[in-house]
């Protein structure tokens, strides 16, 4: 009778009743991923989390005491913040990038939108996607195992396993080297296995749902199954794009932040689903091998919507009723709008004036409004093609001296050079080179490659070895600094005197430039199309057209 | 142009160029466009409408008499006169045929006269040498992408508070700021191309 009885009301398992544990909670699951990260990289990845934590406690109190706020370090939410964007940085990050990022995501996403609870973009995502933005902080991606000293940053930077994904490529590491965590990557998303542990804890102590990570990662999979490349085994292919890049840590920590993924069960099966096809569709298709954080990003700008779409519908109400009343208010409205014949005879003669001059007073009006635009029109056309008749000999004159500096670098060899009427699909224009003496030396081609951010336009002048004399880049999206560097006259000397196909290594190759492999693997391209185009310009069938009269 | 390269111009124009977003040609759209999801939707209809008949012609006389007679310096005059003529044309007919579509959306087709999206997709479809099909479907898929972006940004101000930020940015710089946290957004579609 005296048996001390539980206090404790079912569920017999706590759930966090505070942010403060729910924040706790989550740090608690990310620990096991911060500890393998110490395993493999050194205790450099305590003090960048350290430093990244600190940043971000730092900047929330100095903004909530400046503007006069509340107190909030207490519900951690910084902390977490902090720990998340440190387990989104490589290895090699210097130590103000994390304050960079921390900055950037607590005081401009968090705090001015009201703090925790009202912004719409995941603050430590947002931090880490800026960080990106600049492509030179965040590309150096070490070895794990390789344990990086304190001070000097001095790793060898190894290819990721999604560099290779990205080229249609299975890694070298086996799948469970990928589960385990033997990979480059970011700090916390090399270890598969610590990131589901971590998931699955947060699953159990009902911090998160399980409905956002399994329908990303399940339209994840069908997509790379439905994707996948010739030569490689399906499994294979879609357990290795499961287990590289971020896709676990941020399907299980980014997107399932309650604050920028939506509240309804049936919205955050949508919010699962397009993040899952936006991540893959970059993967595939974009110059960036990772697509995670922008497909979140990308899908957090449009939680409102699936929020609204998701919303459960009354009791009582068919399944698509609330479509249906949609559509038929929709039809009602546009019901009311009608055709109405317009009213198209014109009087010409009106009585009682002279023939021809009602017809006058009709125009009169409409006349005097046209007349002032008429005589801006022609000023305007008269300025216009006096300044052409002035300048077109100048601009001619440029033109003609332009074309002949491209084809000094393009073929040194050659005099002067006229287009030729050949027409082949994948080149913008063939033009013909002559030397001094009027002899055929070579055929100057101008082809578009895709880089990093758009196409790359370039002139290739091939003689009639069949070997490149020259390369000249005329247009590009690339950035400068980066993609510029595979640009560069000496860098494009190295294609001067190959021929047949150019590969990036091996015999008859040209290294991309480290840094900028998207820009050079497109001049590669480019150079490669050309030769291929002079090679066939000689034969019947080939995809070279000649097209008679005007050129 | 290969359906593949259709599509590639399709996807560029909806996400990797989105006009508004990407290719920050947003200027020249009604205020209230930015503060109403229904107006912004309005408008958003009648800007399609306009930038593909834009496209259009502006193809069309590209085609027919800049590039024959090699007076391409007229084209950027001719283009000015195009788009407002065009809207004018258009707010004339509607308010003849239609009167109860002009009464709902003739404020808004006024302001697209002055739309640099429309100018702007007219123009880059001339200047990037696309074919007629290709041209049709980047400015369609264009304006689709400016619709959808004006629209969220509408939706996402009645859904965020904006007063909660420091007094000297409230009003228009923290929208700017929300504006560019969406564009950030869009930064890892630059450069996706299909094939």
């Amino acid at each position: 009778m005296n048996s001390t009885r539980s206090l404790r009301l079912p569920p017999q398992m706590g759930q966090p009743t505070t942010t403060a544990a729910m924040m706790a909670d989550v740090m608690v699951a990310l620990l096991p991923s911060l500890a393998m990260a110490v395993f493999f990289f050194g205790f450099r990845v305590l003090i960048l989390t350290a430093v990244s934590i600190g940043s971000c406690l730092l900047f929330e109190y100095l903004y909530r005491r400046l503007t006069g706020q509340p107190d909030t370090l207490r519900d951690l939410s910084a902390c977490v913040t902090g720990l998340l964007l440190a387990l989104s940085l490589p290895a090699t990050a210097a130590y103000l990038i994390p304050v960079l990022g921390a900055a950037f995501a607590i005081v401009v996403v968090k705090q001015f939108y009201g703090g925790l609870g009202k912004n719409f973009m995941n603050p430590a995502l947002a931090g880490r996607m800026l960080l990106a933005t600049f492509p030179v902080l965040m590309t150096n991606w070490s070895k794990p195992l390789d344990r990086l000293s304190l001070w000097e940053v001095d790793a060898v930077s190894a290819a990721t396993p999604l560099s290779y994904l990205h080229t249609g490529s299975l890694p070298p590491q086996g799948l469970d080297q990928l589960f385990l965590g033997l990979q480059g990557g970011c700090l916390g998303e090399v270890s598969s296995l610590m990131l589901l542990l971590g998931g699955l804890y947060l699953v159990m102590r009902r911090v998160i749902s399980i409905r956002i990570p399994a329908s990303y990662l399940g339209t994840a999979a069908l997509l790379a199954l439905a994707f996948v490349p010739e030569g490689v085994s399906a499994g294979s292919w879609v357990a290795a794009q499961l287990l590289s890049g971020s896709l676990i840590f941020g399907a299980f920590f980014f997107a399932t932040d309650p604050t920028t993924s939506p509240v309804t069960p049936r919205g955050q099966i949508m919010f699962g689903v397009g993040c899952g096809a936006l991540t893959m569709l970059l993967r595939f298709f974009s110059s960036y091998p990772e697509g995670v954080g922008w497909a979140i990003l990308t899908m957090n700008c449009c939680v409102w919507l699936l929020d609204r779409a998701g919303l459960p519908r009354r009791f009582g109400a068919g399944r698509f009723s609330v479509l249906r009343e949609y559509l038929s208010r929709a039809r009602l409205s546009l019901a009311e709008i009608h055709f109405i014949k317009p009213d198209l005879h014109f009087s010409l003669i009106k009585e009682g004036k002279m023939p021809g001059e009602a017809h006058l007073d009709q125009i009169r009006t409409q006349a005097k409004a046209l007349l002032h635009l008429g005589a801006v029109l022609l000023a305007t056309v008269l300025v216009i093609f006096g300044v052409h008749r002035f300048t077109d000999l100048d601009t001619a004159r440029a033109e003609a001296k332009q074309q002949q500096q491209l084809l000094a670098q393009v073929m040194p060899q050659a005099a002067f050079s006229s287009e030729t009427p050949y027409r082949a699909s994948g080149a913008l224009s063939i033009q013909a080179g002559y030397s001094a003496d009027n002899e055929l030396v070579g055929y100057c081609i101008e082809v578009q490659a895709q880089g990093f951010s758009g196409a790359v336009t370039m002139e290739v002048g091939v003689d009639l070895d069949g070997k490149v004399t020259g390369v000249a880049v005329t247009d590009h999206k690339e950035t400068s600094g980066v993609g510029t560097e595979a640009m560069t006259p000496a860098a494009l000397h190295r294609y001067v005197g190959k021929s047949g196909t150019i590969r990036s290594s091996g015999s008859n190759s040209v290294d991309a430039v480290s840094g900028a492999t998207a820009t050079s693997q497109a001049i590669t391209a480019g150079v490669n199309r050309a030769l291929a185009i002079v090679a066939t310009l000689d034969q019947e069938g080939g995809d070279v057209d000649y097209v008679d009269g005007e050129v | 142009m290969g359906i593949l390269d259709l599509a590639g111009v399709a996807l560029a124009a909806l996400l990797s160029e989105n006009f508004v977003l990407v290719n920050c040609m947003g200027i020249g759209t009604r205020v209230r466009s930015f503060r109403d999801p229904m107006d912004a939707l309005r408008t958003g209809y009648c800007l399609t409408v306009v930038m593909v008949l834009g496209a259009l012609f502006s193809w069309l006389a590209d085609y027919l008499v800049f590039t024959r007679f090699g007076l391409q310096y007229y084209r950027l005059l001719f283009l000015a006169l195009l788009i407002p003529g065009l809207v004018a044309g258009l707010r004339k007919f509607i308010r003849v045929c239609l009167p109860e579509l002009s009464r709902r959306m003739d404020e808004n087709l006024a302001s697209i006269s002055t739309n640099c999206a429309a100018l702007g997709s007219a123009l880059l479809v001339v200047q990037r040498g696309y074919s007629l099909p290709a041209a049709l479907l980047f400015s369609f898929l264009g304006g689709v992408g400016a619709t959808v972006a004006t629209a969220s940004f509408a939706s996402l101000r009645e859904e965020v508070s904006f007063d909660s930020c420091p007094r000297c940015f409230r009003g228009l710089p923290i929208l700017f700021i929300t504006g560019g946290l969406m564009a950030l957004g869009l930064v890892g579609f630059y450069g996706l191309h299909l094939g």
